[in-house]
């Protein structure tokens, strides 16, 4: 079911009140119940895939700890290998089969593999990384594997977190499900108000740029370079606002049941250099990346030429997690690419030291500003439908001139306002995790306040979020 | 108390959470939501116009008047009058308003099969009825309508037992239901009243699914004005796909000839926009091209000429369907059909 519904609301109303009342030596079963349903009411039998990789990683967690030597490698490789299998024929098999079909048609040949009519499992790219972060840890001795079989199948499908992240640590979250978490109602006002502001993100500025992206990117031709100029940086807030939106409901719904997930978003676009926007954006997925990919390649420890093909092999394979496409490959190999040239500055360019507070505050806002603008571009190739069109957009955008005038759906009061947003946004959002909601009068003020905004201000289509198709 | 208070609380939402996956319990509730005038539970949604209770623009806050048609003479009652008609016509018609019909049978559209035994002692004369919106999506599929008014069963072919548990479980109207249950109703309408009217004062944004006159005086019914799709009055419709709506019309009088009917009609209604236009664009003539086609070798009841020159208000301002006086008419020429074709 999709967070952005009355259908959530009223059953995260149902399961936070049953938890409460519940004892806790049963409350894993309503967690569990209540996670498979909110799992099924996507599509029913793709329960089955998830099942199957839960029954795989849990005795592969268990046999790991019991065993040694090459036995253990092998039981983490082949936990591996079925979690990976089904990425690949879920995700990425038709891609794969596509571009060799392509290949087949420059030799005039025929592609022998047939094209499977398959639908995505919703957030599958998600519950994979972490059930395959669960075996590498129990591999690398960090988490004891798990027996209790049911606690293991919530750590995978918690609800709050199952189809869009963030990408939970064993280490972090099962334990928690052990703990008694008590009735606080002062953490309950946080988690409310945290999902309010989630609410806000997603109804109110997420979908209400989406309507100017989503009118520029289908309709490329049409479109001039200024009207592509403002929907792509729309679209850098659009991504953001929806996807912190979603993780923000997701934390803050744990939150009331006394969870504590990992942050997954730091005020991304103030950050100064890309390196540092990889610290704040998605942490949860980046952290992993970190941790199971790029120190095992070495990390920062190994020659500059290995280094940069690390970063770059990292930042491909990020690119390919969130779609079997050409344009999310090459979104993360400019990423990449960022990465590899600010290494390489940094080594041979020593900053000046600057003494005046004027310039360096002038010089953070500079870095800040280009560093949006470098994400932004990468984000052309993100949203764009192909390569082709991404191509088409930076042609008309570096074409962009004073005599274009803007084409959008909204009106230029709607279009302020979504400026204002973004502004509010920028400058406000760490008010609402920031509020001191002792007390109840400013918690009751902020929280109606915010939902009255979101029944006025929003614009109610029921847009899937976007990181669900990963 | 914390724990009684959230135990009330759990099985009030269940209870509604329950209620709205239920195809059955959500009929109850409709009835019961549609019958009553209270301010908390009864609905709005038709009560001040179907368009109305999309866009909730409080300009559009008419009271909905009811439909009177004017009593006929009814003197010789050879006729049975079966009519296969739609919205425009459902609840709004009775056997009284028709010249010698002793009995009006009416089947929706939107129901399923309707099996009557046809009198052979009566003259049988069936009316399809249907809104030009609907026209080209209902007769260019020549399967969709041949077993209302028969005595075969409707197939239940399709149904398998594993889509019937998974819709007791996972409703996917559940939001829809949800949203009727709970918010559709005065209360929670003034709120969204205060919402539509400031995103169309100040950002010209209405619903998705309406658009406003030229006159600002009527809300229509965007479909009918989207040319991406086959409802619209303003869409080009190929000669191709006409000539075979056509055929697909002759087919069915044929059918229901070959079932015992002494006459079969063909009878469009038009689409708001079609009469009062919209901005600029241009009608594709839908209904005046079927008219005119040599291929068309059936009788129609055709009211769109007496709706183009008519100086009447024939639609309803907040609603996607005629009124009175548009309604009139229809049952006027209807009558024309009646007396002139089969009894004179």
């Amino acid at each position: 079911m999709l967070f952005n519904s009355l259908q959530f609301i009223l059953f995260f109303i149902i399961v936070s009140i049953a938890y409460f009342n519940l004892k806790h030596k049963y409350r894993w079963m309503l967690l569990l119940f209540a996670s498979s349903y909110f799992y099924m009411a996507f599509v029913p039998i793709y329960i089955l895939i998830l099942g199957c990789t839960i029954v795989v990683d849990y005795f592969a967690g268990i046999l790991i700890e019991k065993t040694s030597g090459k036995r253990r490698k092998m039981f983490l490789i082949l936990s591996l290998c079925v979690n990976i299998g089904f990425l690949m024929v879920f995700k990425y098999y038709n891609f794969i089969n596509n571009n060799i079909s392509q290949i087949f048609g420059i030799l005039n040949k025929t592609n022998p593999l047939p094209y499977l009519s398959i639908l995505l499992p919703i957030g599958l790219s998600f519950h994979t990384f972490q059930a395959m972060s669960y075996t590498i840890e129990v591999y690398r001795g960090n988490q004891k594997s798990e027996r209790h079989f049911g606690i293991y199948a919530l750590y995978v499908m918690f609800y709050p977190q199952l189809v869009a992240g963030p990408i939970e640590r064993p280490q972090n979250l099962i334990h928690q499900f052990y703990t008694n978490h008590k009735y606080d109602f002062e953490r309950i006002k946080k988690g409310l108000l945290q999902m309010a502001w989630g609410f806000f993100k997603k109804i109110v500025i997420a979908d209400r740029l989406a309507q100017i992206v989503d009118y520029s990117y289908t309709n490329v031709p049409s479109q001039n370079g200024l009207s592509l100029i403002l929907a792509t940086v729309f679209y850098s807030f659009q991504i953001y606002c929806d996807f912190s939106g979603y993780s923000d409901i997701a934390i803050g719904s744990a939150r009331v049941m006394g969870f504590k997930l990992m942050n997954n978003f730091r005020t991304p676009y103030l950050a100064k250099n890309v390196s540092e926007f990889w610290q704040r954006w998605h942490i949860s997925l980046s952290t992993w990346f970190k941790d199971y990919l790029y120190i095992p390649l070495g990390g920062n420890r190994v020659s500059l030429p290995k280094l940069c093909f690390n970063l770059f092999l990292v930042f491909v394979i990020s690119g390919l997690w969130h779609g079997a496409n050409w344009t999310f490959i090459i979104w993360g190999a400019l990423h990449g690419f960022y990465l590899i040239f600010a290494i390489i500055k940094n080594k041979h360019i020593n900053p000046p030291s600057v003494k005046s507070k004027f310039l360096r505050i002038l010089n953070k806002y500079i870095q800040v500003i280009t560093t949006f603008v470098l994400i932004s571009f990468a984000w052309i190739f993100f949203r764009s439908v192909n390569v082709k069109s991404a191509w088409e957009i930076i042609l008309k955008i570096f074409s962009v001139s004073f005599r274009d005038s803007l084409l959008t759906p909204l009106n230029k009061l709607e279009i302020a306002f979504s400026f204002f947003l973004i502004i509010f946004l920028i400058f406000k959002e760490k008010y609402f995790f920031e509020l001191n909601s002792k007390s109840n009068v400013k918690f009751i003020f902020v929280f109606l306040g915010l939902i009255l905004c979101t029944f006025i201000f929003g614009v109610f289509n029921q847009n899937q979020f976007i990181y669900f198709q990963f | 108390m914390k724990k009684s208070l959230g135990g009330i609380l759990l099985l009030f939402v269940l209870t509604l959470y329950i209620i709205c996956t239920n195809e059955y319990l959500m009929k109850e509730v409709t009835d019961l939501k549609f019958s009553g005038n209270n301010f908390l539970l009864s609905s709005i949604k038709y009560k001040y116009g179907d368009l109305y209770g999309i866009s909730y623009l409080s300009k559009f806050k008419i009271p909905f008047p009811d439909y009177q048609i004017k009593k006929v003479e009814n003197a010789k009652k050879r006729i049975d009058l079966y009519i296969l008609g739609d919205s425009y016509l459902a609840g709004k018609i009775h056997t009284s308003n028709f010249l010698n019909v002793d009995t009006l049978y009416f089947a929706d559209w939107r129901g399923g099969s309707t099996q009557y035994k046809l009198d052979s002692s009566k003259e049988k004369i069936l009316i399809i009825e249907t809104s030009e919106r609907a026209f080209v999506n209902r007769f260019l599929d020549n399967t969709k309508m041949k077993y209302v008014f028969s005595n075969l069963p409707l197939s239940n072919k399709g149904k398998s037992s594993h889509n019937s548990i998974s819709n007791l479980f996972f409703n996917k109207k559940i939001n829809e239901n949800l949203e009727f249950v709970i918010f559709d109703n005065e209360l929670f309408s003034t709120f969204k009243q205060w919402r539509a009217d400031i995103s169309y004062k100040y950002f010209n944004t209405l619903s998705a699914n309406v658009a406003i006159s030229n006159d600002g005086h009527y809300l229509f019914l965007k479909e009918t004005i989207d040319t991406n799709l086959n409802s619209s009055s303003f869409r080009t419709i190929q000669p191709e796909k006409l000539h075979q709506c056509i055929i697909n019309c002759r087919d069915y009088i044929e059918f229901y000839k070959s079932q015992g009917f002494n006459q079969v009609l063909i009878s469009v209604i038009p689409n708001p926009v079609t009469i009062l236009g919209y901005k600029n664009y241009e009608y594709n003539n839908l209904i005046a091209r079927i008219q005119f086609s040599p291929e068309r070798t059936f009788k129609t009841v055709d009211v769109y000429s007496d709706f183009l020159h008519s100086k009447l208000q024939l639609y309803h301002f907040s609603d996607s369907h005629w009124n009175t006086n548009g309604l009139q008419i229809w049952v006027d020429n209807v009558n024309k059909v009646l007396m002139n074709e089969f009894h004179e």
